[in-house]
């Protein structure tokens, strides 16, 4: 059978799938065979060396600190299970979830009346009213309470500034929108 | 007196994995906590090296790898319970420390792209690597570069394609196993393999041909990567 000569990326494949044998190994010339071979020799290295780092990382000594350590930390997850807490005060599961449903409902209500009223307003105002009223929508962002964060962990606060990256500032683009000129109202100022 | 496993199964160090995590789940059913502890002692001694080397080859830092393996033992005790006895406990373990590792590694890229960080890790890892062997100098400098190099070539590599080459090329686990662990597809794994290992020839100086001989970087020939090509 004649030598197909496959480049590298084909005799990658062969080597990483020896068991579906991509390339016929009996079909390669001499040459292409000892570049088959220093392929795997050199996956053979790189093997070598990632365990013999880990392993010049993890000697006995530190293995046994780590041991040491996992089965530390399980007895000290026991103790701390078996500290009595507090009882809660004993609140009638049934009621106190009806009470925190009507309380939900009532809010979200409330928002949406506060929403649509805002709407049907703005509608009713003219124009010359636009710019004053972004500054108290402005003033209010910038005012906005600052929430605590001494008492939040890094990585929760890094996790807070991404959503905020990625998430549309819907109230930012409202208040934009609203002193952005329209050709509208340009030409009826004219 | 009452009967413990240790009483009714003499030698267990003998027994497989699987034997043994349901051995722990009975005792801890029980609340026979300090026993069930020593016997899970057995299964740390077995796959703490092996996952050592998983958490290090994915974190490239020893301290972090040495906190993952311990996140993940002590997670896969605390769940013991949902062990099926039926399949790996290896695998399932390695599923955790690679989950634990890719939160991990995650949480990084957060702090990278936030933080300022102090230090390089990789230097200092590489130094204390000369000094564990004892090999001659210039054996030990070509070792320490060697390392080195590589260490940043797998850092540089795609979490995924790292996560695929380190489960299959470092812990030996065929195509079909690190789907199961990770939840890739399978040709997916495949193929994220491929490009690792090619990207690492391609960052180690192994250039690729079309066809004919594939040639290696004098440098590296010349530090004893490979032996020489037969021309």
């Amino acid at each position: 059978m004649r030598c197909v000569h496959p480049n590298d990326e084909g005799l990658i494949a062969s080597c990483l799938e020896a068991d579906r044998d991509v390339v016929s190994r009996a079909a390669l010339c001499p040459s292409c065979r000892d570049r088959l071979r220093e392929i795997e020799l050199w996956l053979e290295q790189v093997r070598d060396d990632l365990n013999a780092e880990a392993d010049a990382q993890f000697g006995p000594e530190r293995l046994a600190r780590q041991h040491a350590a996992i089965l530390g930390r399980l007895a000290a997850s026991e103790v701390s299970a078996r500290l009595l807490r507090f009882p809660a005060r004993a609140i009638p599961t049934a009621v106190w979830t009806a009470g925190r449903r009507w309380i939900a409902a009532a809010a979200a209500a409330g928002l949406l009346i506060g929403v649509v009223a805002e709407r049907v307003i703005d509608i009713g105002q003219p124009a010359s009213r636009g710019a004053p009223r972004v500054a108290p929508v402005l003033r209010a962002a910038r005012t906005a309470p600052v929430r605590d964060l001494r008492n939040r962990s890094e990585e929760a606060f890094l996790i807070e500034i991404e959503s905020a990256l990625d998430a549309p500032r819907i109230a930012e683009l409202r208040a934009i929108d609203a002193f952005t000129p329209r050709v509208r109202e340009a030409n009826t100022r004219r | 007196m009452r009967q413990t496993v240790r009483d009714a199964v003499p030698g267990a160090a003998s027994h497989s994995d699987e034997f043994l995590a349901g051995a722990l789940k009975r005792l801890l059913a029980r609340g026979h906590a300090a026993e069930a502890r020593e016997r899970y002692g057995e299964l740390v001694r077995r796959h703490q090296g092996r996952a050592s080397r998983i958490a290090y080859g994915l974190l490239r830092d020893a301290a972090e790898a040495d906190e993952a393996v311990q996140d993940a033992f002590v997670k896969a005790y605390s769940h013991i319970a949902t062990f099926r006895e039926d399949l790996s406990f290896e695998a399932w373990l390695t599923r955790i420390l690679v989950n634990g590792c890719r939160d991990r590694l995650k949480s990084r890229t957060r702090r990278q792209r936030w933080l300022v960080t102090m230090t390089h890790p990789l230097e200092e890892q590489s130094a204390r690597v000369l000094r564990a062997t004892s090999k001659s100098p210039e054996e030990l400098l070509l070792q320490q570069e060697r390392h080195a190099r590589l260490a940043r070539a797998l850092t540089e590599l795609p979490e995924r394609q790292r996560t695929v080459f380190v489960l299959t090329h470092q812990d030996g686990r065929t195509a079909r196993e690190v789907s199961e662990l990770t939840g890739l597809n399978e040709s997916t794994v495949r193929g994220h393999l491929f490009r690792a290992v090619r990207q690492l020839r391609a960052m180690l100086g192994h250039e690729a041909q079309p066809s004919g001989r594939s040639t290696r970087a004098p440098m590296t020939a010349a530090r004893g990567f490979l032996p020489e090509p037969a021309d």
